[in-house]
Protein backbone atom coordinates (compact mmCIF):
# COMPACT_ATOMS: atom_id res chain seq x y z
CA UNK A 1 0.00 0.00 0.00
CA UNK A 2 1.33 3.13 -1.01
CA UNK A 3 2.57 5.68 1.61
CA UNK A 4 -0.24 8.68 2.60
CA UNK A 5 0.97 12.01 2.15
CA UNK A 6 -1.51 14.02 3.36
CA UNK A 7 -4.28 13.37 5.66
CA UNK A 8 -7.39 14.42 7.76
CA UNK A 9 -8.80 12.18 10.44
CA UNK A 10 -11.86 12.89 10.67
CA UNK A 11 -12.05 16.99 11.17
CA UNK A 12 -14.47 19.55 11.76
CA UNK A 13 -14.21 22.93 10.54
CA UNK A 14 -16.45 25.87 11.55
CA UNK A 15 -17.17 29.42 10.80
CA UNK A 16 -18.22 32.01 12.87
CA UNK A 17 -22.26 32.70 12.58
CA UNK A 18 -22.71 29.89 10.78
CA UNK A 19 -25.29 27.58 11.90
CA UNK A 20 -23.65 24.35 10.42
CA UNK A 21 -20.14 23.07 10.23
CA UNK A 22 -18.57 24.07 6.46
CA UNK A 23 -16.57 20.52 7.23
CA UNK A 24 -18.47 17.60 9.61
CA UNK A 25 -15.70 14.71 10.74
CA UNK A 26 -14.45 14.57 6.93
CA UNK A 27 -11.52 11.74 6.34
CA UNK A 28 -9.66 12.03 3.18
CA UNK A 29 -6.12 10.35 2.70
CA UNK A 30 -4.06 11.12 -0.10
CA UNK A 31 -1.27 8.45 -0.66
CA UNK A 32 1.42 8.90 -2.50
CA UNK A 33 0.87 8.78 -6.56
CA UNK A 34 -2.88 7.84 -6.27
CA UNK A 35 -4.64 11.08 -7.87
CA UNK A 36 -7.75 12.04 -5.88
CA UNK A 37 -10.64 13.87 -7.14
CA UNK A 38 -13.04 15.95 -4.89
CA UNK A 39 -16.24 16.70 -6.22
CA UNK A 40 -18.98 18.55 -4.93
CA UNK A 41 -20.84 21.88 -5.67
CA UNK A 42 -21.22 24.99 -3.96
CA UNK A 43 -21.53 24.84 -0.46
CA UNK A 44 -20.38 21.27 -0.60
CA UNK A 45 -16.98 22.34 1.46
CA UNK A 46 -14.59 21.51 -0.91
CA UNK A 47 -13.12 25.00 -0.91
CA UNK A 48 -12.62 24.61 2.82
CA UNK A 49 -11.34 21.20 2.58
CA UNK A 50 -8.36 22.54 0.75
CA UNK A 51 -7.91 25.72 2.92
CA UNK A 52 -7.96 23.09 5.69
CA UNK A 53 -5.07 20.84 4.09
CA UNK A 54 -2.85 24.02 3.19
CA UNK A 55 -3.24 24.82 7.11
CA UNK A 56 -4.76 27.59 6.66
CA UNK A 57 -8.05 26.92 8.85
CA UNK A 58 -7.73 24.99 11.75
CA UNK A 59 -10.00 22.14 12.54
CA UNK A 60 -12.19 22.63 15.70
CA UNK A 61 -11.70 18.84 16.09
CA UNK A 62 -9.50 16.04 14.52
CA UNK A 63 -5.96 16.84 12.68
CA UNK A 64 -4.37 17.66 9.19
CA UNK A 65 -1.64 14.96 8.96
CA UNK A 66 1.47 15.66 6.46
CA UNK A 67 3.56 12.22 6.41
CA UNK A 68 1.58 11.55 9.92
CA UNK A 69 2.55 14.52 11.88
CA UNK A 70 0.13 17.43 12.51
CA UNK A 71 0.30 20.20 10.28
CA UNK A 72 -0.41 22.89 13.06
CA UNK A 73 2.14 21.61 15.45
CA UNK A 74 4.51 22.40 12.34
CA UNK A 75 7.54 25.25 13.18
CA UNK A 76 10.64 26.52 11.30
CA UNK A 77 12.20 24.39 9.00
CA UNK A 78 9.34 21.77 9.14
CA UNK A 79 7.01 24.37 8.54
CA UNK A 80 9.29 25.34 5.45
CA UNK A 81 9.06 21.88 4.16
CA UNK A 82 5.61 21.28 4.41
CA UNK A 83 4.50 24.79 2.78
CA UNK A 84 7.05 23.93 -0.30
CA UNK A 85 6.05 20.11 -0.65
CA UNK A 86 1.91 21.10 -0.70
CA UNK A 87 1.72 23.47 -3.67
CA UNK A 88 -1.70 25.12 -5.14
CA UNK A 89 -2.83 25.91 -8.53
CA UNK A 90 -6.02 27.79 -8.21
CA UNK A 91 -9.11 28.77 -11.10
CA UNK A 92 -7.99 32.08 -12.20
CA UNK A 93 -4.42 32.59 -12.49
CA UNK A 94 -4.88 35.84 -13.69
CA UNK A 95 -5.76 37.03 -10.43
CA UNK A 96 -3.02 34.86 -8.69
CA UNK A 97 -0.03 35.93 -10.80
CA UNK A 98 1.18 39.71 -9.97
CA UNK A 99 0.31 41.71 -13.26
CA UNK A 100 3.86 43.90 -12.82
CA UNK A 101 5.63 41.23 -13.19
CA UNK A 102 6.37 39.21 -16.54
CA UNK A 103 6.01 35.76 -16.20
CA UNK A 104 10.18 35.24 -15.86
CA UNK A 105 10.48 38.03 -12.90
CA UNK A 106 7.34 35.94 -11.26
CA UNK A 107 8.94 32.03 -11.63
CA UNK A 108 12.52 33.51 -11.41
CA UNK A 109 11.24 35.05 -7.57
CA UNK A 110 9.86 31.91 -6.43
CA UNK A 111 13.18 30.20 -7.25
CA UNK A 112 15.37 32.66 -5.71
CA UNK A 113 13.22 32.69 -2.22
CA UNK A 114 13.51 29.24 -1.83
CA UNK A 115 17.27 29.50 -3.37
CA UNK A 116 16.06 26.67 -6.10
CA UNK A 117 17.80 28.50 -8.56
CA UNK A 118 21.75 29.81 -8.46
CA UNK A 119 21.36 33.57 -9.35
CA UNK A 120 23.43 33.12 -12.29
CA UNK A 121 20.57 29.81 -13.51
CA UNK A 122 17.60 31.12 -12.98
CA UNK A 123 16.92 31.92 -16.41
CA UNK A 124 17.70 28.94 -17.45
CA UNK A 125 15.66 27.05 -14.81
CA UNK A 126 12.77 29.30 -15.94
CA UNK A 127 13.39 28.19 -19.27
CA UNK A 128 13.28 24.55 -18.06
CA UNK A 129 10.11 24.82 -16.67
CA UNK A 130 8.03 26.58 -19.01
CA UNK A 131 9.05 24.09 -21.13
CA UNK A 132 7.97 21.15 -18.75
CA UNK A 133 4.39 23.06 -18.86
CA UNK A 134 4.25 23.09 -22.95
CA UNK A 135 5.21 26.58 -23.38
CA UNK A 136 7.81 28.64 -25.68
CA UNK A 137 10.66 29.90 -23.02
CA UNK A 138 10.43 33.17 -24.81
CA UNK A 139 7.02 33.48 -22.79
CA UNK A 140 9.31 34.47 -20.20
CA UNK A 141 9.50 38.41 -21.12
CA UNK A 142 5.57 38.49 -21.09
CA UNK A 143 2.85 40.06 -18.66
CA UNK A 144 0.21 37.53 -17.42
CA UNK A 145 -2.43 40.46 -19.70
CA UNK A 146 -0.50 39.14 -22.34
CA UNK A 147 -1.52 35.49 -22.49
CA UNK A 148 -4.31 33.33 -23.21
CA UNK A 149 -5.76 32.27 -20.13
CA UNK A 150 -4.84 28.67 -20.74
CA UNK A 151 -0.92 29.93 -20.99
CA UNK A 152 -1.65 31.66 -17.61
CA UNK A 153 -2.94 28.52 -16.19
CA UNK A 154 0.11 26.64 -17.33
CA UNK A 155 2.33 29.14 -15.64
CA UNK A 156 0.47 28.67 -12.14
CA UNK A 157 1.16 25.14 -12.56
CA UNK A 158 5.28 26.07 -13.45
CA UNK A 159 5.60 28.05 -10.25
CA UNK A 160 3.28 25.15 -8.35
CA UNK A 161 5.86 22.62 -9.79
CA UNK A 162 9.18 24.92 -9.34
CA UNK A 163 8.99 24.01 -5.91
CA UNK A 164 9.11 20.60 -6.03
CA UNK A 165 6.12 20.02 -4.63
CA UNK A 166 4.34 15.97 -4.19
CA UNK A 167 1.24 16.89 -3.42
CA UNK A 168 -0.95 19.53 -5.64
CA UNK A 169 -3.90 21.15 -4.95
CA UNK A 170 -5.74 22.40 -8.03
CA UNK A 171 -9.26 23.95 -7.08
CA UNK A 172 -11.15 24.08 -10.54
CA UNK A 173 -7.96 24.31 -12.58
CA UNK A 174 -10.29 24.14 -15.98
CA UNK A 175 -13.47 25.26 -15.37
CA UNK A 176 -12.65 29.04 -16.57
CA UNK A 177 -11.38 27.59 -19.81
CA UNK A 178 -12.36 25.94 -23.61
CA UNK A 179 -12.78 22.78 -23.66
CA UNK A 180 -9.94 22.55 -26.13
CA UNK A 181 -7.69 24.00 -23.59
CA UNK A 182 -9.30 22.21 -21.10
CA UNK A 183 -8.35 18.89 -22.24
CA UNK A 184 -4.75 20.04 -22.84
CA UNK A 185 -4.41 21.14 -19.15
CA UNK A 186 -5.64 17.99 -17.95
CA UNK A 187 -3.35 16.02 -19.74
CA UNK A 188 -0.23 18.45 -18.65
CA UNK A 189 -1.34 17.84 -14.90
CA UNK A 190 -1.62 14.07 -15.33
CA UNK A 191 1.64 13.84 -16.96
CA UNK A 192 3.31 16.07 -14.41
CA UNK A 193 2.04 13.40 -11.72
CA UNK A 194 3.32 10.20 -13.12
CA UNK A 195 6.43 11.67 -15.13
CA UNK A 196 7.85 14.03 -11.67
CA UNK A 197 6.10 12.02 -8.78
CA UNK A 198 3.50 14.86 -7.59
CA UNK A 199 0.24 13.35 -6.04
CA UNK A 200 -2.57 15.26 -7.59
CA UNK A 201 -5.63 16.55 -5.96
CA UNK A 202 -8.08 17.64 -8.12
CA UNK A 203 -11.01 19.39 -6.64
CA UNK A 204 -13.78 20.14 -9.37
CA UNK A 205 -17.64 19.98 -10.27
CA UNK A 206 -17.58 18.32 -12.92
CA UNK A 207 -17.68 14.63 -12.36
CA UNK A 208 -16.04 13.89 -16.11
CA UNK A 209 -12.91 15.99 -15.37
CA UNK A 210 -12.33 14.04 -12.54
CA UNK A 211 -12.85 10.86 -14.35
CA UNK A 212 -10.66 11.99 -16.53
CA UNK A 213 -7.55 12.10 -14.40
CA UNK A 214 -8.03 10.90 -11.14
CA UNK A 215 -7.56 7.54 -9.86
CA UNK A 216 -9.90 8.19 -6.10
CA UNK A 217 -12.43 10.43 -5.60
CA UNK A 218 -14.87 11.55 -2.57
CA UNK A 219 -17.95 13.05 -3.13
CA UNK A 220 -19.12 16.09 -0.88
CA UNK A 221 -22.26 17.41 0.07
CA UNK A 222 -22.93 20.16 2.76
CA UNK A 223 -19.48 19.56 4.50
CA UNK A 224 -19.55 15.55 4.66
CA UNK A 225 -17.93 13.03 2.33
CA UNK A 226 -20.75 11.21 1.14
CA UNK A 227 -18.98 9.06 -0.89
CA UNK A 228 -15.44 8.02 -1.58
CA UNK A 229 -13.66 4.97 -3.71
CA UNK A 230 -11.95 4.09 -6.92
CA UNK A 231 -13.08 6.67 -9.66
CA UNK A 232 -14.62 4.17 -11.83
CA UNK A 233 -16.37 2.11 -9.33
CA UNK A 234 -18.51 5.31 -8.23
CA UNK A 235 -19.27 6.28 -11.30
CA UNK A 236 -20.22 3.09 -12.67
CA UNK A 237 -21.79 1.84 -9.74
CA UNK A 238 -22.74 5.08 -7.17
CA UNK A 239 -24.13 4.29 -3.90
CA UNK A 240 -25.41 7.56 -2.62
CA UNK A 241 -28.54 9.30 -3.99
CA UNK A 242 -26.38 13.17 -4.48
CA UNK A 243 -24.11 11.20 -6.30
CA UNK A 244 -26.02 9.55 -8.66
CA UNK A 245 -28.13 13.06 -9.06
CA UNK A 246 -24.67 14.50 -9.91
CA UNK A 247 -23.55 11.49 -12.36
CA UNK A 248 -26.97 12.18 -14.26
CA UNK A 249 -26.73 15.98 -14.08
CA UNK A 250 -23.03 16.06 -16.17
CA UNK A 251 -24.09 17.02 -19.79
CA UNK A 252 -22.53 14.34 -22.02
CA UNK A 253 -23.38 12.94 -25.69
CA UNK A 254 -26.01 10.44 -25.46
CA UNK A 255 -24.36 7.13 -27.70
CA UNK A 256 -26.14 6.50 -30.27
CA UNK A 257 -27.15 2.98 -29.73
CA UNK A 258 -27.54 1.35 -27.08
CA UNK A 259 -25.14 -1.00 -26.31
CA UNK A 260 -25.76 -4.61 -27.70
CA UNK A 261 -26.72 -6.84 -24.64
CA UNK A 262 -24.11 -9.87 -23.99
CA UNK B 1 -42.41 30.01 -47.47
CA UNK B 2 -42.36 32.52 -44.78
CA UNK B 3 -39.33 34.12 -43.47
CA UNK B 4 -37.64 32.58 -40.52
CA UNK B 5 -37.96 34.40 -37.42
CA UNK B 6 -34.31 35.69 -37.27
CA UNK B 7 -32.32 36.05 -40.60
CA UNK B 8 -28.59 36.52 -40.61
CA UNK B 9 -27.25 36.93 -44.14
CA UNK B 10 -23.19 37.54 -44.37
CA UNK B 11 -22.84 39.57 -41.21
CA UNK B 12 -20.14 41.05 -40.31
CA UNK B 13 -18.96 42.58 -36.79
CA UNK B 14 -15.57 44.81 -36.77
CA UNK B 15 -14.21 46.62 -33.97
CA UNK B 16 -12.13 50.18 -34.23
CA UNK B 17 -8.82 49.84 -32.36
CA UNK B 18 -5.24 51.07 -32.47
CA UNK B 19 -4.37 49.03 -35.06
CA UNK B 20 -7.20 49.07 -37.26
CA UNK B 21 -10.33 48.03 -38.09
CA UNK B 22 -9.99 44.17 -36.70
CA UNK B 23 -12.92 41.45 -37.81
CA UNK B 24 -14.40 39.39 -34.90
CA UNK B 25 -17.56 37.87 -37.20
CA UNK B 26 -16.92 37.44 -40.97
CA UNK B 27 -20.14 37.10 -42.95
CA UNK B 28 -21.98 34.58 -41.10
CA UNK B 29 -25.12 33.51 -42.08
CA UNK B 30 -27.60 30.92 -40.72
CA UNK B 31 -31.93 31.53 -39.29
CA UNK B 32 -33.70 30.96 -36.31
CA UNK B 33 -36.95 29.13 -37.40
CA UNK B 34 -40.04 29.94 -34.58
CA UNK B 35 -40.41 27.98 -31.98
CA UNK B 36 -36.79 26.35 -32.91
CA UNK B 37 -33.19 26.19 -30.19
CA UNK B 38 -30.52 26.22 -32.49
CA UNK B 39 -27.05 26.53 -30.71
CA UNK B 40 -23.86 28.53 -31.37
CA UNK B 41 -20.81 26.89 -30.69
CA UNK B 42 -17.85 28.15 -30.01
CA UNK B 43 -14.85 28.82 -28.08
CA UNK B 44 -13.44 32.38 -26.67
CA UNK B 45 -12.32 34.62 -29.64
CA UNK B 46 -14.65 32.32 -31.76
CA UNK B 47 -17.13 35.32 -32.89
CA UNK B 48 -20.05 33.97 -30.36
CA UNK B 49 -20.91 36.42 -28.28
CA UNK B 50 -20.47 39.48 -30.65
CA UNK B 51 -23.01 37.83 -33.15
CA UNK B 52 -25.16 37.63 -30.04
CA UNK B 53 -24.80 40.96 -29.14
CA UNK B 54 -25.04 42.22 -32.67
CA UNK B 55 -28.34 40.42 -33.22
CA UNK B 56 -29.84 42.79 -30.57
CA UNK B 57 -28.01 46.22 -31.05
CA UNK B 58 -26.46 46.31 -28.24
CA UNK B 59 -22.53 45.66 -28.93
CA UNK B 60 -20.56 48.83 -28.18
CA UNK B 61 -20.03 52.31 -30.12
CA UNK B 62 -16.77 51.41 -31.47
CA UNK B 63 -18.25 48.17 -33.41
CA UNK B 64 -20.11 48.20 -37.24
CA UNK B 65 -22.36 45.70 -38.31
CA UNK B 66 -22.73 45.02 -42.16
CA UNK B 67 -24.90 42.59 -43.71
CA UNK B 68 -28.13 41.84 -43.10
CA UNK B 69 -30.16 40.81 -39.41
CA UNK B 70 -34.00 40.19 -40.33
CA UNK B 71 -35.77 39.49 -37.76
CA UNK B 72 -39.58 38.64 -39.29
CA UNK B 73 -38.40 40.18 -42.34
CA UNK B 74 -37.84 43.10 -40.86
CA UNK B 75 -34.03 44.64 -41.21
CA UNK B 76 -32.62 45.05 -37.37
CA UNK B 77 -28.91 46.63 -39.00
CA UNK B 78 -28.70 50.30 -38.82
CA UNK B 79 -31.70 51.00 -37.31
CA UNK B 80 -31.31 54.08 -34.62
CA UNK B 81 -31.89 53.53 -30.58
CA UNK B 82 -35.80 54.78 -30.50
CA UNK B 83 -36.51 52.05 -33.13
CA UNK B 84 -34.84 49.75 -31.12
CA UNK B 85 -37.95 49.99 -28.60
CA UNK B 86 -40.49 47.41 -29.07
CA UNK B 87 -37.99 44.64 -30.14
CA UNK B 88 -35.67 44.65 -27.36
CA UNK B 89 -36.88 42.70 -24.63
CA UNK B 90 -40.18 42.36 -26.03
CA UNK B 91 -39.94 40.46 -29.24
CA UNK B 92 -35.83 39.30 -28.22
CA UNK B 93 -34.83 39.06 -25.14
CA UNK B 94 -31.50 37.99 -23.14
CA UNK B 95 -29.89 35.76 -20.88
CA UNK B 96 -26.54 36.35 -20.09
CA UNK B 97 -23.66 34.01 -17.86
CA UNK B 98 -23.76 35.72 -14.50
CA UNK B 99 -27.38 36.36 -12.99
CA UNK B 100 -25.24 38.27 -10.42
CA UNK B 101 -24.29 40.83 -12.67
CA UNK B 102 -27.46 40.89 -14.27
CA UNK B 103 -29.45 42.04 -11.16
CA UNK B 104 -29.30 45.24 -9.27
CA UNK B 105 -28.84 43.96 -5.59
CA UNK B 106 -30.24 47.02 -4.13
CA UNK B 107 -33.92 46.47 -5.59
CA UNK B 108 -36.16 43.01 -4.71
CA UNK B 109 -36.53 40.34 -7.55
CA UNK B 110 -40.08 41.33 -7.58
CA UNK B 111 -39.28 44.80 -8.45
CA UNK B 112 -37.33 44.22 -11.52
CA UNK B 113 -39.43 41.51 -12.61
CA UNK B 114 -42.28 44.21 -12.04
CA UNK B 115 -39.90 47.28 -14.36
CA UNK B 116 -39.29 44.37 -17.01
CA UNK B 117 -43.21 44.23 -16.96
CA UNK B 118 -43.59 47.95 -17.34
CA UNK B 119 -40.93 48.40 -20.14
CA UNK B 120 -42.45 45.68 -21.87
CA UNK B 121 -46.03 47.62 -21.70
CA UNK B 122 -47.94 45.78 -19.66
CA UNK B 123 -48.76 47.91 -16.09
CA UNK B 124 -51.89 46.20 -15.05
CA UNK B 125 -52.43 43.73 -12.53
CA UNK B 126 -48.63 43.83 -11.71
CA UNK B 127 -48.65 41.45 -9.01
CA UNK B 128 -50.79 38.59 -10.01
CA UNK B 129 -48.22 38.74 -13.58
CA UNK B 130 -45.03 38.76 -11.24
CA UNK B 131 -46.62 35.73 -9.47
CA UNK B 132 -47.01 34.04 -13.20
CA UNK B 133 -43.70 34.58 -14.41
CA UNK B 134 -41.77 33.43 -11.84
CA UNK B 135 -44.01 30.20 -10.85
CA UNK B 136 -43.60 29.96 -15.11
CA UNK B 137 -39.95 29.42 -14.64
CA UNK B 138 -40.03 26.54 -12.09
CA UNK B 139 -40.20 28.98 -8.63
CA UNK B 140 -42.72 27.96 -7.01
CA UNK B 141 -42.78 30.00 -3.59
CA UNK B 142 -43.28 33.16 -5.89
CA UNK B 143 -44.18 35.16 -3.23
CA UNK B 144 -41.26 35.40 -0.87
CA UNK B 145 -38.84 34.88 -4.08
CA UNK B 146 -40.60 38.28 -4.90
CA UNK B 147 -39.65 40.02 -1.92
CA UNK B 148 -36.29 38.47 -1.96
CA UNK B 149 -32.68 41.05 -2.28
CA UNK B 150 -30.69 38.89 -5.16
CA UNK B 151 -28.08 38.23 -2.36
CA UNK B 152 -30.79 36.03 -0.70
CA UNK B 153 -31.10 33.77 -3.45
CA UNK B 154 -28.76 30.71 -5.04
CA UNK B 155 -27.54 30.95 -8.05
CA UNK B 156 -30.24 28.47 -9.98
CA UNK B 157 -33.13 30.91 -8.42
CA UNK B 158 -31.20 34.26 -9.55
CA UNK B 159 -31.04 32.59 -13.36
CA UNK B 160 -34.45 32.08 -12.86
CA UNK B 161 -35.44 35.42 -11.76
CA UNK B 162 -33.30 36.48 -15.11
CA UNK B 163 -35.67 34.23 -17.24
CA UNK B 164 -38.82 35.93 -15.98
CA UNK B 165 -37.39 39.26 -16.57
CA UNK B 166 -36.79 37.57 -20.14
CA UNK B 167 -40.55 36.61 -20.67
CA UNK B 168 -41.97 39.57 -19.29
CA UNK B 169 -42.41 40.91 -22.68
CA UNK B 170 -43.63 37.67 -23.95
CA UNK B 171 -40.48 37.33 -26.59
CA UNK B 172 -40.41 35.05 -29.85
CA UNK B 173 -37.07 34.78 -29.54
CA UNK B 174 -34.28 34.03 -26.47
CA UNK B 175 -30.94 34.84 -26.98
CA UNK B 176 -29.25 32.79 -24.07
CA UNK B 177 -25.36 33.51 -23.83
CA UNK B 178 -23.63 30.61 -21.65
CA UNK B 179 -26.53 30.69 -19.11
CA UNK B 180 -25.86 28.08 -17.80
CA UNK B 181 -21.58 28.10 -17.21
CA UNK B 182 -21.25 29.86 -13.61
CA UNK B 183 -24.07 27.75 -12.25
CA UNK B 184 -23.47 24.15 -10.38
CA UNK B 185 -23.44 21.01 -12.39
CA UNK B 186 -27.06 19.82 -11.09
CA UNK B 187 -28.40 23.54 -11.20
CA UNK B 188 -27.09 23.59 -14.46
CA UNK B 189 -29.75 20.63 -15.36
CA UNK B 190 -32.80 22.32 -13.87
CA UNK B 191 -32.16 25.43 -15.59
CA UNK B 192 -31.55 23.60 -19.17
CA UNK B 193 -34.62 21.51 -18.39
CA UNK B 194 -36.34 25.08 -18.10
CA UNK B 195 -34.83 26.41 -20.83
CA UNK B 196 -36.54 22.98 -23.06
CA UNK B 197 -39.72 23.44 -21.31
CA UNK B 198 -40.45 26.78 -22.23
CA UNK B 199 -40.07 25.86 -25.98
CA UNK B 200 -42.16 23.03 -25.51
CA UNK B 201 -45.28 25.45 -23.90
CA UNK B 202 -44.38 28.84 -25.51
CA UNK B 203 -43.18 27.71 -28.79
CA UNK B 204 -40.25 30.18 -27.69
CA UNK B 205 -36.92 29.89 -30.35
CA UNK B 206 -33.72 30.25 -28.48
CA UNK B 207 -30.36 30.78 -29.74
CA UNK B 208 -28.68 29.06 -27.53
CA UNK B 209 -24.86 30.25 -27.32
CA UNK B 210 -22.51 27.70 -25.74
CA UNK B 211 -18.97 26.25 -25.82
CA UNK B 212 -20.22 23.00 -24.78
CA UNK B 213 -21.15 20.37 -27.27
CA UNK B 214 -23.03 18.00 -25.32
CA UNK B 215 -25.09 20.46 -24.11
CA UNK B 216 -26.00 22.06 -27.29
CA UNK B 217 -26.87 18.52 -28.40
CA UNK B 218 -29.25 18.23 -25.31
CA UNK B 219 -31.26 21.15 -26.17
CA UNK B 220 -30.80 22.60 -30.30
CA UNK B 221 -32.11 20.86 -32.94
CA UNK B 222 -29.44 22.67 -35.45
CA UNK B 223 -25.98 23.62 -34.25
CA UNK B 224 -23.70 25.82 -35.81
CA UNK B 225 -20.16 25.92 -34.91
CA UNK B 226 -18.00 29.05 -35.50
CA UNK B 227 -14.10 29.32 -35.30
CA UNK B 228 -12.29 32.55 -35.65
CA UNK B 229 -15.77 34.77 -36.38
CA UNK B 230 -16.79 32.33 -39.80
CA UNK B 231 -19.00 29.34 -39.48
CA UNK B 232 -17.21 26.16 -40.28
CA UNK B 233 -20.40 23.89 -39.84
CA UNK B 234 -24.22 24.12 -39.80
CA UNK B 235 -26.32 20.78 -39.55
CA UNK B 236 -28.68 18.55 -37.83
CA UNK B 237 -27.75 18.89 -33.63
CA UNK B 238 -28.06 15.30 -32.86
CA UNK B 239 -26.55 14.00 -36.07
CA UNK B 240 -23.73 16.15 -35.94
CA UNK B 241 -22.25 15.24 -32.51
CA UNK B 242 -21.58 11.49 -33.51
CA UNK B 243 -20.57 12.16 -37.76
CA UNK B 244 -19.59 15.97 -37.84
CA UNK B 245 -18.18 17.04 -41.30
CA UNK B 246 -15.68 19.62 -39.72
CA UNK B 247 -12.19 18.41 -38.30
CA UNK B 248 -12.79 22.08 -35.73
CA UNK B 249 -16.20 19.89 -35.10
CA UNK B 250 -14.67 16.60 -34.63
CA UNK B 251 -11.63 18.06 -32.40
CA UNK B 252 -14.19 20.00 -30.00
CA UNK B 253 -15.97 16.69 -29.40
CA UNK B 254 -12.89 14.75 -29.03
CA UNK B 255 -11.85 17.03 -26.36
CA UNK B 256 -15.17 16.83 -23.83
CA UNK B 257 -14.32 15.11 -21.29
CA UNK B 258 -16.47 11.61 -21.04
CA UNK B 259 -18.06 10.28 -17.58
CA UNK B 260 -18.16 6.10 -18.77
CA UNK B 261 -16.12 4.46 -20.94
CA UNK B 262 -12.86 7.35 -20.44
CA UNK B 263 -9.90 5.56 -19.79
CA UNK B 264 -7.42 8.03 -18.73
CA UNK B 265 -6.35 11.67 -19.67
CA UNK B 266 -4.25 10.70 -21.90
CA UNK B 267 -7.54 9.61 -24.09
CA UNK B 268 -8.69 12.86 -23.62
CA UNK B 269 -7.25 14.95 -27.08
CA UNK B 270 -6.99 18.73 -26.39
CA UNK B 271 -6.60 20.82 -29.49
CA UNK B 272 -2.98 22.43 -30.02
CA UNK B 273 -2.45 25.70 -30.42
CA UNK B 274 -4.94 28.36 -29.80
CA UNK B 275 -7.90 30.31 -31.92
CA UNK B 276 -5.92 32.88 -34.02
CA UNK B 277 -6.26 36.21 -33.45
CA UNK B 278 -7.91 38.34 -35.55
CA UNK B 279 -4.99 40.58 -36.12
CA UNK B 280 -3.12 37.95 -37.74
CA UNK B 281 -5.07 35.03 -39.00
CA UNK B 282 -3.70 32.23 -41.26
CA UNK B 283 -3.63 32.12 -44.85
CA UNK B 284 -5.96 29.42 -46.28
CA UNK B 285 -8.49 27.81 -44.26
CA UNK B 286 -8.44 29.49 -40.54
CA UNK B 287 -8.37 26.34 -39.01
CA UNK B 288 -5.58 24.45 -40.74
CA UNK B 289 -2.59 24.97 -38.55
CA UNK B 290 -4.34 23.31 -35.99
CA UNK B 291 -6.03 20.58 -37.84
CA UNK B 292 -4.71 16.72 -38.30
CA UNK B 293 -5.93 16.66 -41.75
CA UNK B 294 -4.11 19.71 -43.18
CA UNK B 295 -2.71 19.49 -46.83
CA UNK B 296 -0.90 21.78 -49.16
CA UNK B 297 -4.26 23.26 -50.55
CA UNK B 298 -5.86 23.88 -46.61
CA UNK B 299 -2.96 26.26 -46.23
CA UNK B 300 -3.26 28.39 -49.73
CA UNK B 301 -6.73 28.76 -50.95
CA UNK B 302 -9.99 29.80 -48.68
CA UNK B 303 -12.36 27.07 -48.35
CA UNK B 304 -15.98 27.63 -49.28
CA UNK B 305 -18.73 26.76 -46.70
CA UNK B 306 -20.84 24.50 -48.78
CA UNK B 307 -23.58 22.49 -48.92
CA UNK B 308 -22.71 18.56 -48.19
CA UNK B 309 -26.88 17.82 -48.45
CA UNK B 310 -29.74 18.18 -46.36
CA UNK B 311 -29.45 21.13 -44.64
CA UNK B 312 -25.79 20.44 -43.50
CA UNK B 313 -22.93 22.86 -44.42
CA UNK B 314 -19.04 22.47 -43.96
CA UNK B 315 -16.50 24.52 -44.13
CA UNK B 316 -14.11 21.73 -45.41
CA UNK B 317 -13.72 20.26 -48.66
CA UNK B 318 -13.03 16.94 -46.70
CA UNK B 319 -16.40 17.23 -45.13
CA UNK B 320 -17.22 13.89 -45.54
CA UNK B 321 -14.14 12.18 -44.62
CA UNK B 322 -13.82 13.86 -41.27
CA UNK B 323 -14.41 11.72 -38.53
CA UNK B 324 -13.52 8.30 -40.38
Amino acid sequence: MEPVLLETDGITVRYDGMARPALQEVRVAVRAGISLGVVGESGSGKSTLIRTLLGLERPVSGRVLFRGTDVAALRGDALRTFRRKVQMVFQDPYNSLNPRMTVGQTLGEVLTVHRLAARGSVLRVVGELLGQVGLDPSLAARYPHELSGGQRQRIGIARAISLEPEVLLADEPVSALDVSVQAQVLGLLDRLGRERGITLVLIAHDLAVVAAVCREMVVMEQGRVVEAGLARSVIEQPSHPYTRQLIAAVPQIEPLMPPAPL
Amino acid sequence: MPDPLLQLAEVQVTFASDLGEVSAVDRVSFSVERGEVVALVGESGSGKSATALAIGGLLPGHARVGGSIRLDGAELVGRSATAWRGIRGRRIAYVFQEPATALNPVFTAGYQVAEALKVAGRRDSLEERIAALLESVGLRDAGRIASSYPHQLSGGQQQRVVMAMALAGEPELLIADEPTTALDVTVQAQILELLAELQRSRGLAVLLITHNLAIAARLARRMVVLYAGQVVEEGPAAEMVHAPRHPYTHALLRAVPKLRGAGSAADLVGIPGQIPSPMALPSGCRFHPRCARCVATCRGEVPELANTGSGWRSRCPFAREVGT
